[in-house]
């Protein structure tokens, strides 16, 4: 059974918001301040962009993936290269996405727990999911955790109007100016530029030619939500702490009482939101494992799971504080990766997709 | 079979990864509940942090109707450098593990306020058990452990019960935020609510906490000065925090008092060369409790001059509020500042450095905006009491 | 049972065939061989199970044939032509009649069995709707579904199975309504079953379920014949066998175990609020032990803080660790309940009294576990009785043990993992090719009509209910 396009929706939405409100939103309004919301909805104009790009082309090669379709148009060797390189770029990211998970995990919610075991138990979980049911199963995860998390964030959202100074927000652009906008939504837009995993994924993809719909969408509703996450976070706590506090949509979460009943909901929203990193992650898995088989010419690509499971997890335990966590993202993701492998490389293989469209229908 | 052996080898993994652990376990009768903290300034320049702690026993038999007067907390008290270094000196006073996430409340007396808070700030926030939704004093005239030792008849924690008193009357548990908002901005300066301790009869001695005061911040988080009673609720209503308030006013023919609420304040700014200009307006709604008057309320042709005359009065008296906290203290705990800085965001740039500078002088009129909705019971008084002419 | 004459046919003579007869059912007390010698001298015999037979009819028999040999006056009879089939039929409760100078012999169906009213089935009780229950024989079971259904494409495929027990089955289905395929794959899975025993449809329910090892049951069954018709209209196959009173559904779904019969007699507001809070009951079934110890233990700051000042009141001096006291008094619980269940009821409301009150309150009192612990352990209990299906609540059950031992040795994130081991075997689950989790994950176009919540029925077409 393939992935329908609910289920794909479903997916990119679970694997999109559970970034937007843990890492970006934090750095933006250090950037942006006050204006980090419209920074975020810029990031979410330049990441429908992106994806746009991206499904373009995968679409265009819609039963074959990036490892196969880069090979087809770039000759063999030229064609692994890149396929290779975004092989090494993912296994990369998630690898520190794992990293910073742990280190989340143990900081929330324990303290002297190694972060080994906290990886480890994850790391189980991603392979049994892709053993058992591969891509598939992750789809129709994500499909059952994606409402809930949805649902746990606006009633978070909701919880915190009574805790909101509007006030804060003012006054709008005066004191930071486009470039600083601009600036800020290079963050989140290049975590919504994580879409380019589609490129992997179409030939599992029922109705890949219905595709953009769902996938624009799931890029969309992430967006709004880390706006709207970013307006509150921003009247919750003002700019400074707010750009200060590490995770601060938790924190917005933990300031929430209601009827001094309701406290500290950050450890239920996160119990919601470890099965939605769970989602990426395992997704990061399958495109590894997958992809990587595809690469050496490997039959059964299952055997890959559990190399690409501990390359993973070694690699994510590479010493690292909680600090340290986002300087990949700052220092890597945004200035390497999001100019070469999410708007660089997808606009050559268009070009030359449709280059080479051109040649063969001519010929 | 091959599937089946795979799962099953990752279950056993996963067992034998996890029965070793329990690395964070910890009976939760293991954890010492740390409710409210107390710091002062002690003598040779060091810091003195004192902690409620909970004693969940003691607490067991009063509910089971046994010794009437269980404190249910023990009050510790260590002296050091760091707020930090502290906690560590608490725990080794205690048998079991120190646990912040439930502090409610934090104490600070003014002798330590005074000499400035900067330093103790970061712990609050840091600290991933903490929260900030906390409370946070200053103790007028007086040290913060004071306040720890209180046993208030109405909850076995004076923590709880500042923080709950001050919920009735100013701003309630989220203090800590507001004067953390307030620190890292150039048009405000932080406020926080002050306790005192000064029994008026027997029964309130070691009982009774009051919150009346409010205690003026500068810049650099040292404390100024302090207004108390209806001018600390002026303060808090034109920085606009407040939600309700009851306030008597001096009429000419007796006095009358109005329960205030859905309050809202309303800042504009012009800035002339100089000369800045603040209007502010501020809007409510009334219910009458109280009316020593002979006017009848419940007539328009009475009640509309009533309203107009409440209305002066009041907006002379937050002016002089204003004006008291400008020419006194010369901090702008209105923020008024950013008022300034929403409004004129470009001009604002230039004088944000010397706001504390330009703020004593800022031209404040105050318009206060008080509509009598409710008129309690009864429309005049009942007759006999003062008779109208 | 191959008979060891090696003339199987029918003999004229009617000794050779009681001969052959006696030879078979040697040692078979209960057969009752009965020669009736005629007025006009031929002679008959008369082969049946004396308490598998109605005796009325039988003497109506005999006195049809003494008068006239006019077996037409039978309702049911048919002729056969070989010995092994007439001993079969005989050991199945039919009367077998041989009549000298024929060859061949008479089978009649008298059976009376002594069998069990049609009552209300008593697992599966509905306050509204229909109170009939399956019974312990086919045929009355067949007739029960075919009065609720009565076109001709209502089939019964009919089956049999057990070297042993020779015990016949029918796969009941609707033609037109039920995709080919799922057949097919029904009759494939019934083709494999190779046993000599078949006392129960569990039995067959073992043989063709998809995944052995899961915890969770892939094929519904019930009790109740509406609930099979109501299956069959929403074009699932039934199998019902001979001597169970349990008619099996597949493919099943986990929603299913969600879904009482009287969902559908009751109006749909008052359902869809029941069953989002049996779906509430069956989380808490699982979930309430460990996360209380996860919070207790691990993460004291979510609890408010009066009421946690109450619950680490309760548990000063408690010699036991939260994570074992929650263990011992689940054991606990399961042991009452198991040990009520198969008690007489009057021993077992007594059994449940010693357990919940004296045991529980004495320990509570002298302090060896803590109340709220005590409110878990009674909280989940009635949880777990709040599952329509029986067979669903048992994974829960069981479940609940694993995830309260994650929940004490890793907190919350213990639980999340280990509840996502769960998810992960559910969305990998499949029932006769339909994933368990239809239609919620992945999203069937029934979702909102009769899944989580009920429609009202007019906004249902009646070939998707229950799926």
């Amino acid at each position: 059974m393939k992935i329908s396009t609910w289920q794909l929706f479903w997916m990119f939405t679970t694997l999109e918001i559970s970034m937007s409100i843990w890492l970006t939103i934090s750095p933006t309004i250090e950037i942006a301040r006050q204006d980090a919301w419209i920074s975020l909805a810029v990031a979410g104009l330049i990441g429908v962009a992106v994806t746009f790009i991206c499904i373009r082309v995968s679409q265009r090669h819609s039963a074959l993936t990036l490892v196969e379709f880069a090979q087809k148009l770039f000759g063999k060797w030229i064609g692994k290269l890149i396929g290779a390189l975004y092989i090494l770029m993912w296994f990369s990211v998630c690898s520190d996405i794992l990293r910073i998970f742990s280190l989340f995990v143990k900081q929330y919610l324990f303290h002297e727990t190694p972060i080994w075991i906290i990886a480890a138990l994850m790391v189980a979980a991603m392979v049994y999911v892709n053993y058992a049911g591969s891509v598939e199963a992750i789809a129709r995860i994500s499909e059952l955790m994606g409402p809930l998390l949805l649902i746990g964030i606006f009633i978070t959202f909701g919880l915190n109007i009574t805790n909101l100074h509007p006030a804060l927000l003012f006054p709008v652009f005066a004191d930071t100016g486009a470039m600083p906008i601009i600036r800020g939504s290079f963050v989140n837009a290049s975590f919504l530029g994580e879409s380019m995993m589609i490129m992997m994924l179409t030939p599992f993809i029922a109705n890949s030619q219905k595709m953009l719909k769902p996938v624009l969408l799931a890029i969309c509703i992430p967006s709004v939500i880390a706006v709207i996450a970013a307006i509150m976070i921003i009247a919750t706590f003002g700019t400074n702490v707010g750009s200060t506090l590490v995770f601060p949509y938790f924190s917005m979460v933990r300031f929430i009482n209601y009827l001094d009943f309701i406290q500290n909901m950050d450890v239920w929203v996160m119990f919601v939101w470890i099965f939605c990193v769970f989602v990426k992650l395992a997704i990061y898995l399958f495109i590894n494992s997958y992809g990587t088989a595809q690469l050496l010419g490997i039959k059964n690509w299952k055997v890959m799971i559990f190399i690409s499971a501990i390359v993973i997890y070694v690699i994510s335990l590479v010493p690292a504080n909680i600090v340290g966590m986002l300087d990949y993202a700052n220092y890597v993701w945004i200035i390497y990766v999001f100019p070469i492998f999410i708007v660089g490389l997808p606009i050559v293989l268009l070009l030359v997709s449709l280059l080479r469209g051109r040649q063969t229908a001519r010929a | 079979m091959k599937k089946r052996t795979v799962i099953l080898g990752l279950f056993v993994l996963l067992v034998l990864l996890v029965l070793p652990g329990c690395w964070d376990r910890h009976e939760i009768n293991n954890y010492a509940f740390w409710i409210g903290t107390a710091l002062d300034a002690g003598k040779d320049g060091k810091l003195v942090k004192s902690a409620q702690v909970a004693i969940p026993a003691d607490f067991k038999s009063i509910r089971e109707g046994g010794g009437k007067g269980q404190r249910a907390n023990i009050v510790l008290t260590a002296s050091g450098q760091t707020v930090g270094d502290l906690i560590q000196q608490i725990q080794d006073k205690l048998p079991r593990k120190v646990f912040l996430g439930h502090r409610r409340a934090i104490f600070i007396g003014e002798k330590l306020a005074r000499k400035g808070i900067k330093d103790i700030m970061d712990q609050f926030t840091r600290n991933t058990d903490t929260r900030m939704r906390t409370d946070i004093f200053v103790v007028n005239n007086g040290e913060g452990k004071d306040v720890l030792k209180i046993n208030s008849p109405f909850n076995q924690f004076s923590s709880i019960v500042a923080v709950d008193q001050d919920r009735y009357c100013r701003l309630g548990d989220t203090a800590l935020r507001d004067v953390l908002l307030d620190i890292g901005r150039d048009g405000i300066r932080p406020a926080m609510p002050m306790i005192d301790i000064a029994p008026k009869n027997e029964q309130e001695k070691h009982e009774v906490i009051e919150v009346k005061s409010v205690a003026i911040f500068n810049r650099d988080l040292q404390m100024v000065g302090e207004v108390t009673g209806r001018e600390s609720l002026e303060l808090f209503w034109v920085k606009g925090v407040l939600q309700n308030l009851l306030i008597p006013e001096e009429m000419e023919t007796g006095n009358i008092t109005i329960y205030e609420s859905n309050l809202k304040k309303n800042i504009r700014t012009t800035i002339e060369g100089d000369r800045i200009k603040a209007y502010v307006k501020l809007e409510g709604s009334g219910r009458v409790l109280e009316n020593n008057t002979d006017i009848d309320i419940s007539v328009s042709k009475e009640r509309i001059p009533l309203e107009r005359k409440l209305n002066e009065l009041k907006s002379k008296q937050v002016e002089a509020t204003v004006k008291k906290i400008q020419k006194q203290y010369g901090q702008d705990v209105f923020g008024i500042g950013e008022e300034i800085h929403r409004e004129h965001p470009y001009k604002w740039k230039e004088i944000k450095h010397k706001w504390d500078e330009l703020f004593p002088n800022v031209e404040v009129t105050v318009k206060v905006k008080i509509k009598i909705q409710n008129t309690g019971a009864i429309g005049k008084r009942v007759p006999g009491i003062g008779d109208r002419k | 049972m191959e008979p060891r004459v090696l003339e199987d046919d029918v003999n004229e003579s009617i000794t050779v065939n009681s001969e052959a007869l006696h030879h078979i059912f040697e040692h078979c007390a209960d057969i009752v061989f009965r020669p009736l010698n005629l007025t006009d001298r031929s002679h008959i015999l008369l082969v049946y199970i004396e308490e598998m037979t109605d005796s009325t009819k039988l003497e109506q028999i005999i006195s049809a044939c003494m008068i006239s040999r006019d077996f037409n006056r039978l309702t049911q009879y048919q002729v056969v032509h070989r010995i092994s089939e007439i001993a079969a039929k005989v050991l199945k409760g039919s009367t077998a009649i041989f009549i000298d100078g024929i060859p061949y012999a008479y089978s009649a169906d008298l059976t009376a069995f002594h069998q069990r009213a049609i009552s209300e089935p008593s697992n599966e009780a509905s306050i509204r709707g229909p109170r009939e229950g399956f019974t312990e024989d086919l045929k009355t079971n067949l007739s029960l579904i075919r009065r609720k259904i009565s076109h001709l494409n209502l089939k019964f495929e009919l089956f049999q199975a057990g070297e042993l027990t020779q015990t016949e089955y029918v796969v009941a289905y609707i033609d037109g309504i039920i995709k080919p395929e799922l057949l097919e794959e029904v009759r494939r899975r019934l083709q494999t079953i190779r046993t000599n025993q078949l006392l129960d449809s569990s039995y067959i329910e073992e043989y063709i379920e998809d995944r052995t090892f899961s915890l969770f049951p892939q094929i519904q069954n019930t009790e109740r014949p509406d609930t099979v018709a109501a299956s069959l209209l929403a074009g699932k196959a039934a199998i019902i066998v001979d001597g169970s009173p349990n008619a099996l559904l597949l493919p099943m779904t986990f929603w299913a175990g969600f879904q009482a019969a009287e969902d559908h007699y009751e109006r749909f507001l008052y359902v869809s609020a029941v069953r989002l809070l049996r779906l509430m009951l069956a989380i808490m079934s699982g979930l309430l032990p460990s996360v209380y110890v996860a919070l207790t233990t691990f993460h004291p700051q979510m609890i408010p803080l009066a009421l946690m000042l109450s619950i680490s009141a309760s548990r000063e001096g408690i010699p036991f660790p939260t994570v074992i006291e929650t263990l011992l008094m689940e054991l606990m619980f399961e042991g009452l309940r198991e040990a009520g269940l198969r008690l007489p009821k009057a021993i077992g409301s007594a059994v449940s009294i010693v357990g919940a009150l004296v045991i529980g309150e004495a320990a509570v009192q002298a302090g060896f576990i803590s109340a709220p612990i005590v409110m878990i352990v009674a909280g989940t209990g009635i949880a777990s009785f709040a599952f329509p299906s029986y067979s669903l609540a048992l994974p829960f059950r069981i479940l609940r043990f694993p995830l309260l031992i994650l929940g004490g040795c890793l907190g919350l994130y213990g639980v999340a993992i280990g509840l996502l081991f769960i998810i992960i075997h559910l969305v990998t689950l499949k029932s006769f090719g339909v994933p368990y989790l239809k239609p919620v994950a992945p999203i069937g176009k029934n979702f909102w009509k009769d899944t989580i919540i009920r429609l009202n029925k007019r906004f249902v077409s009646s070939s998707q209910r229950n799926q």
